[in-house]
């Protein structure tokens, strides 16, 4: 699954960013950033692995929309909320303050870092814990 | 029908039990389905954010299939400073 390979590699690269800027410099809107990606890759890693679903929900182009016809399937976040439940409010929380850290000046508070970590790992420990299921699937 | 209206008012009602001020701006793209919600709060803690997370999920919850809320939440200081850029 060469989809999957891509993600993989990008969320290792992306945490690798995050925690370059984070211990090496004071850029830490940037690192939140590259946190909030690596977590968009596991998601879309996850999901390239979800064969029942359409093409365009396996490898989803927009962060949100509804599955109504001319949108091109759901937004990642309508899937993570589907199928991802557990990890929906972590990962909806690391995209708001991507978002934020990008377009505010306003330097995010010393512990914030801290508290998105916490989120990243929870959603990296869940959706390497599903793909080793989808694997167990896909191999029975 | 949703209006944008409609979906303030909702959003409005479920934060009402955070403990802090709030002001809302609430924007409603119907043809995708994506209500845009800016948060501001007075008071604005990890915990803060936590809460508002939580009710504004609850709220796309029950609209569910018809509504992706994107939103964003920031402190009321940044807002009355040059850290603020809106979005």
């Amino acid at each position: 699954m060469p989809e999957r390979v891509y993600h993989e590699a990008k969320t290792v690269y992306n945490l690798e960013v995050a925690k370059h800027l984070r211990d090496n410099t004071r850029y830490i809107d940037w690192a939140t950033t590259a946190l909030f990606y690596a977590a968009l890759h596991l998601i879309d890693a996850f999901l390239a692995g979800e064969h029942q679903l359409a093409k365009d929900e396996q490898h989803p182009r927009k962060h949100s929309a509804n599955g109504n016809a001319g949108n091109g399937g759901r937004g990642r976040n309508q899937l993570v909320r589907a199928l991802l439940i557990p990890i929906r409010k972590e990962y909806r929380s690391l995209e708001e303050a991507s978002r934020r850290a990008r377009y505010d000046l306003v330097i995010l508070a010393p512990d914030t870092y801290e508290h998105l970590s916490d989120q990243f790992s929870k959603v990296e420990m869940y959706i390497k814990m599903r793909i080793m299921a989808q694997a167990s699937q896909h191999n029975a | 029908m949703l209006t944008v209206e409609s979906m303030k008012s909702e959003i409005d009602e479920c934060l009402r039990n955070v403990p802090t001020k709030h002001h809302l701006s609430v924007r409603w793209e119907p043809a995708p389905g994506i209500c845009r919600v800016g948060v501001c709060v007075h008071e604005y803690t990890w915990d803060i954010r936590d809460q508002v997370i939580d009710r504004l999920l609850a709220v796309e919850d029950a609209h569910e299939g018809d509504v992706a809320i994107e939103f964003d939440i920031f402190p009321l200081e940044s807002v009355n400073t040059v850290g603020f850029a809106e979005v």
